[in-house]
């Protein structure tokens, strides 16, 4: 099975977030970053399905160039191969950007499935999955928790809302955004980081690819939102603490 | 003249058979690096004294079966010269033989009257008492036993007993000859090679315990120890220096609790591979069942590192650093480990905020500018390396105020840095080596950067980081930084702090980094007694002291014990310490509370306070005098 | 210039977010003063149609066609691109759901058009609309507008507009059936049956809400007042590790490094303390709450709400207020 994995780099989940002064964006020279979280799960099972049913696992990656990190770790857990489509603007592009570069990354190679994680942790469009299956003419299914090959294609498992769930049929090729969590994610080892380093990373330019970005949406101003993260106490008799605590959490938190 | 020829053939037989033994038991393909260690030839010297020619430790252990091996050692000494003129009788001929009435004879008579009391004293233990920690029945010892009481008797037989020369002497001379070959044929091939690799592994054992080698530099290949052909020299020793007395294993906490670890087991297990000719060392018990590896997973992740076996050992077999934790090392390096806990914990060290709780950095942010830490710049003398456990933990971050307070009123200069990661010690004791050269790596840039000289952490675990396993990186090792553990910092301030000592009933848990890894038991009772605290003393104290239930990485990987079948490190711990009647339990390290804590909380001992030296020192600070 | 909200419904029920995502769409109307219709895909969808009807929309779209009847991305897709390309609509509103995740990103591709998701406020700058979004999870927000032209796809998140201020239209609103061309060749992918888990006796680590206790219940006899707070809030029980060592409850309802790792929307702790090994198993929690007599308890360093007081008075007055409020 040829996969491929679509993963983006984003700040390190800790990071202490400072918006620049223009309030644009953030002071992005501060962090660290890392692999998006669910797509470190993507990843995880494009390797289980390799090691179950052989074929590669490519990463590619529409980023900045020091994303290329990011594939490399990718590489260091057994990804074979990685191809980074490489400019500035993919820090806060949208998701429709994101998915023509990668698609055009791709150069017409034929693969049997691309992956995505859900969303990213940073601009959380959960868009370029699914944009890029449609831009390429694929079937697609979201929210993966399972993925199992059967005659003539896949049989996977989407998580649905409170609890349910669905398996869906589709032949491939196709593309999936996995869901966190769908796997244990394996640690980076020794030896495959030494394994890396003769590992083939294919680096592109936008120009190259013969794409212009036209975003269909623009971030115009981040800022931290009004709400402070202090312990908000439920005073007065047990009775009335009791009924606020409750209408906080249905109206304030909304998670009730 | 046959006798002659007779005897020489059979001492050549025999030291031919010696030779070869001992040749098939150290002639292995195996690394020159880390080679054995001649540092400190003093100490070592001294240690090889105690050790070896006192029986310290084998007394220390088990004072009765100790004291009687002693007997039968000293007796060996005392019969060397005894030894050499029966065996010179060999080759210039029996008929050389004159009665013996050398003060030496009497000397050495008494001796054989000793050795024979020990041997039999051991024997009764070993074939009638049978203590479980010895294992299953061996011939051998059987064999051994038999021979010395031999050599006693012959020999008292042949010094009074019997007329020199007469046909009864020589077969007697004869059947001590024959005892004393006999030795030379069983000593090679069983336990009992103690004897020779015992003192020489004690000489070349490690100042302290647990101690991790660096990997080899510029081999690729290494990734931890994976195969047979890794042993270090000092390892090959170690295979061959034990005696299989289970002293490490009673001592191992682990292994007290009823899991399945039993340090005594790996090394023999080990030994068992190498002549064998075994390739790779650990594996699932699968494998282990199926024979292909001779150690599992499963026991080797149980090791709390604390380093008991090694402090135990009386023949200087290092278990912990050099072969369980190198062995996680190579299931680690190679990805071979199939515990969800382990991976667990990796993956969540290699993501920011890197520290292996996974939690965020915010809190600590948070509480450092609530307490308004001065930030470490260069300037001031000290850095305070929090730790994660300060960092993080509510209890770590009353110790760092207690600091706080002591190193202000101690006028030391001091500063923390306004972002830390873990220092990689976790992750390094479980195995995983490259999460530990990332952060290492980083860390070692910060430290760089900011001009570090000085480091002081309330946190043994990293204390030992800093001064041992981060001096194999040349770039650290060039910043020449000191390392102290605040016990020393504080036993050191305690002159100029203006205190007011109350006197109070405290038991003190030396942490295992402490205590083994570092060598200190002093300096934090000297903080408590400074404090006021009148010390009662656990049964496992000092360099003997029982772990928490956190090193090793198991705070993280936790017991996974599904049902209540077996006890707890730190229950039992914490029953140890409570035992002892006071309400104050004082510690040392991050970590240990945080095991204690739980365990008095199991227990419903709220009236028992887990308290570090810091905070203990610290309520007895008198309020700063107001100036004008 | 008009709106067009897109409900969502699963074999004849309306998802309750359609109602808040209704409310957006009427509150961006009322704003850019354009008339806003309601839309809603299926097959048999009488009782629902004239539901909607009843609200104040301009006119309802019923999307009816045997091969809507269970939800596909190419079915949705298909029939929405063409509805919103035959009625122009140039602001289209939906619920962020799960549904809408999986089929919207491929809608707006298709169209061409750009998707601002999962939206938490809006407001007209100057004619245009700028929507609030979270970014970084929640740490930052942001002002997100569109670029090029219209048609705009717009979701919302749950809780972001009040679906219990809806007004009825003063009549019913005119339902219409655009016809649907629709082919099953077209639709790749193929869903089976709706199913749910078979259900572990104890399921912390998918719970949507937690209950957790510590050793501050006292005792395994007050374990029937906890079990009722947790029926109240359709929550599972949870425990500190001292309460499951003590035997009080079983090993696998507890929570922290040694038990399950958790992360719930909501995590109520009741008597926890605190301890460093009980938080990260909880850390992950939208929202955590907690009740502990000690105000200084840790638990409230991480806590969104909390009260300090008698948890044996507090428990049943908070059970008695669920009870009363649902």
């Amino acid at each position: 099975m040829k996969i491929v994995v679509c993963l983006k780099q984003v700040p390190a989940k800790d990071s202490l977030l400072r918006v620049e002064a223009a309030g644009g964006w953030v002071r992005d020279s501060e962090l660290s970053y890392e692999i998006n979280e669910p797509d470190a799960f993507a990843l995880e099972e494009g390797l289980r399905l390799k090691e179950k049913h052989g074929g590669e696992v490519v990463v590619a990656c529409a980023g900045p160039a020091r994303a290329a990190a990011a594939i490399r770790e990718a590489m260091a857990k057994g990804a074979d191969r990685g191809i980074l489509v490489e400019d500035d603007a993919f820090i806060r592009a949208d998701s429709f950007s994101t998915a023509r570069a990668l698609a055009a990354g791709l150069g017409g190679e034929a693969f049997d499935l691309i992956l995505t994680g859900l969303q990213s942790d940073d601009l959380g469009f959960a868009q370029t999955g699914v944009s890029l299956a449609h831009l390429l003419g694929l079937p697609h299914a979201t929210i993966i928790m399972q993925v199992e090959a059967q005659e003539g294609g896949l049989r996977v498992k989407r998580e649905l809302e409170a609890g349910w769930f669905q398996h869906v049929e589709m032949p491939l090729p196709a593309l999936l955004t996995i869901q966190s969590g769908i796997n244990k994610v394996r640690y980076a080892t020794l030896m495959g980081i030494k394994k890396a380093k003769t590992k083939e990373l294919k680096r592109l330019t936008l120009a190259e690819l013969g794409v212009t970005l036209a975003p269909r949406q623009t971030i115009r101003r981040v800022y931290v939102p009004q709400k402070t993260k202090r312990t908000e106490l439920m005073e007065g008799t047990p009775k009335e603490a009791a009924a606020k605590l409750v209408e906080k959490l249905k109206f304030e938190a909304r998670v009730l | 003249m046959l006798a002659r020829t007779a005897f020489a053939l059979l001492l050549a037989a025999s030291v031919a058979y010696f030779v070869r033994f001992v040749y098939w038991r150290f002639h292995h393909p195996i690394q020159r690096v880390p080679p054995l260690r001649w540092d400190h030839p003093g100490e070592r010297l001294w240690r090889v004294f105690c050790e070896v020619l006192l029986q310290t430790r084998v007394i220390r252990e088990r004072p009765v079966a100790g004291l009687l091996h002693a007997l039968v050692m000293w007796g060996f000494f005392a019969f060397a010269w005894v030894s050499a003129e029966h065996l010179s009788l060999g080759v210039r001929g029996l008929e050389a033989a004159r009665p013996s009435d050398s003060w030496y004879g009497v000397f050495a008579a008494a001796w054989a009257v000793a050795v024979t009391i020990g041997i039999l004293g051991l024997t009764f233990r070993r074939f009638v008492l049978r203590p479980a920690v010895l294992g299953p029945l061996s011939g051998t010892s059987a064999v051994v036993a038999a021979l010395i009481v031999l050599l006693m008797t012959t020999y008292l037989l042949g010094w009074r007993g019997l007329e020199a020369g007469s046909a009864a002497w020589q077969v007697n001379w004869w059947v001590h000859t024959l005892s004393f070959l006999g030795m030379l044929v069983v000593i090679p091939q069983s336990k009992h090679l103690h004897l020779l690799a015992g003192p020489v592994a004690i000489f070349f054992r490690g100042r302290t315990t647990s101690g991790m080698r660096a990997l080899r530099e510029g081999d690729d290949d290494d990734l931890g120890m994976v195969r047979f052909t890794d042993l270090a020299p000092k390892d090959l020793l170690d295979l061959h220096a034990c005696v299989e007395c289970g002293r490490c294993t009673q001592a191992c906490p682990a292994n007290v609790v009823g899991q399945s670890l039993n340090p005594k087991e790996v090394i023999l297990q080990m030994q068992r591979g190498l002549l064998a000719g075994g390739e790779v060392i650990a594996g699932t018990e699968e494998e282990a069942a199926a024979g292909k590896v001779w150690v599992t997973e499963r026991d080797l992740f149980q090791c709390l590192s604390c380093g008991a076996c090694e402090e135990a050992c009386p023949v200087g077999i290092e278990h912990v650093g050099r072969k369980i934790l190198d062995l996680r090392r190579g299931l680690v390096s190679e990805g071979r480990t199939t515990s969800d806990k382990v991976g667990e914990l990796f993956t969540t060290m290699e993501r920011a905020p890197h520290n292996p709780w996974g939690v965020s950095h915010e809190a600590r942010r948070k509480f450092l500018e609530a307490e308004k830490f001065p930030f470490f710049d260069g300037t001031q003398e000290w850095l305070f390396w929090m730790g994660c456990g300060l960092n993080y933990d509510p209890h770590g971050q009353e110790v760092a105020r207690a600091m706080r307070r002591i190193l202000d009123a101690g006028a030391v200069s001091w500063g923390v840095l306004a972002q830390e990661t873990c220092c990689g010690e976790p992750g390094r004791r479980a195995g995983n080596e490259y999460l530990y050269l990332q952060l290492s790596e980083k860390l070692v840039e910060v430290f760089q950067g900011k001009k570090v000289r000085k480091i002081l952490t309330c946190d043994p675990h990293c204390a030992r980081m800093f001064d041992a396993d981060y001096r194999a990186i040349p770039d650290y090792e060039s910043l020449g930084i000191e390392v102290q553990h605040h016990s020393e910092t504080l036993a050191r301030l305690l002159p100029s702090l203006p205190l007011e000592p109350v006197r109070e009933a405290v038991t003190f848990h030396d942490p295992c980094y402490l205590a083994r890894g570092r060598g200190l038991t002093a300096e934090p009772r000297a903080v408590l007694a400074a404090s006021g605290a009148s010390l009662i003393e656990m049964a496992h104290h000092g360099k003997r002291t029982f772990c928490c239930g956190a090193g090793g990485g198991q705070l993280y990987l936790a017991e996974d014990a599904p049902g209540h079948d077996r006890q707890r490190v730190n229950h039992r711990r914490f029953a140890e310490a409570a035992a002892t009647g006071a309400a104050i339990v004082a510690v040392a390290c991050p970590y240990c509370p945080i095991m204690l804590k739980d365990a008095a909380a199991y227990a419903g001992r709220d009236d028992v306070a887990v308290l570090d030296i810091a905070e203990i020192l610290a309520r007895r600070l008198r309020a700063p005098a107001l100036s004008c | 210039m008009s709106v067009l909200v897109v409900m969502e419904q699963q074999e004849g029920a309306w998802h309750k977010l359609s109602w808040e995502a209704l409310a957006a769409g009427l509150e961006l109307g009322r704003a850019l003063g354009e008339p806003v219709a309601a839309a809603v895909v299926g097959e048999a969808l009488d009782a629902l149609e004239t539901e909607l009807a009843a609200q104040a929309v301009e006119r309802v779209l019923s999307l009816r066609h045997p091969l809507l009847a269970a939800y596909t991305p190419d079915g949705y897709t298909t029939a929405l691109e063409a509805l919103i390309r035959e009625t122009k609509a140039a602001w289209v509103v939906l619920p962020h759901t799960y549904q809408v995740r999986d089929f919207a990103p491929k809608l707006a591709t298709a169209l061409d058009c750009g998707l601002i998701p999962d939206v938490i406020g809006l407001r007209v700058e100057g004619g245009a609309p700028v929507f609030v979004r979270q970014l970084f999870q929640g740490k930052l927000n942001a002002d997100v507008v569109f670029e090029g032209p219209p048609p705009y796809l717009v979701s919302v998140q749950a809780g972001a507009f009040r679906a219990d201020q809806l007004q009825p239209g003063a009549s019913p609103a005119p339902v219409e059936r655009p016809a649907v061309a629709l082919e099953s060749k077209q639709i790749r992918t193929r869903p089976l049956e709706r199913f749910q888990e078979a259900k572990r006796t104890v399921d912390l680590a998918s719970a949507a809400i937690i209950v957790s206790v510590g050793r501050g219940i006292k005792g395994p006899e007050n374990l029937p007042m906890m079990e009722e707070l947790a029926r109240a809030l359709g929550a599972e029980l949870g425990a500190s590790r001292p309460v499951c060592d003590s035997g009080w409850l079983p090993l696998e309802r507890q929570v922290g490094s040694s038990g399950q790792t958790v992360a719930p929307k909501l995590y109520l702790a009741i008597g926890i303390s605190g301890a460093i090994q009980h938080l990260v198993g909880m850390k992950g929690s939208r929202t955590v709450a907690a009740i502990n007599k000690d105000p200084t308890a840790p638990i409230f360093e991480v806590a969104d709400y909390g009260i300090v007081g008698d948890l044996f008075e507090i428990v049943p007055a908070l059970t008695a207020a669920l009870k009363s409020s649902s």
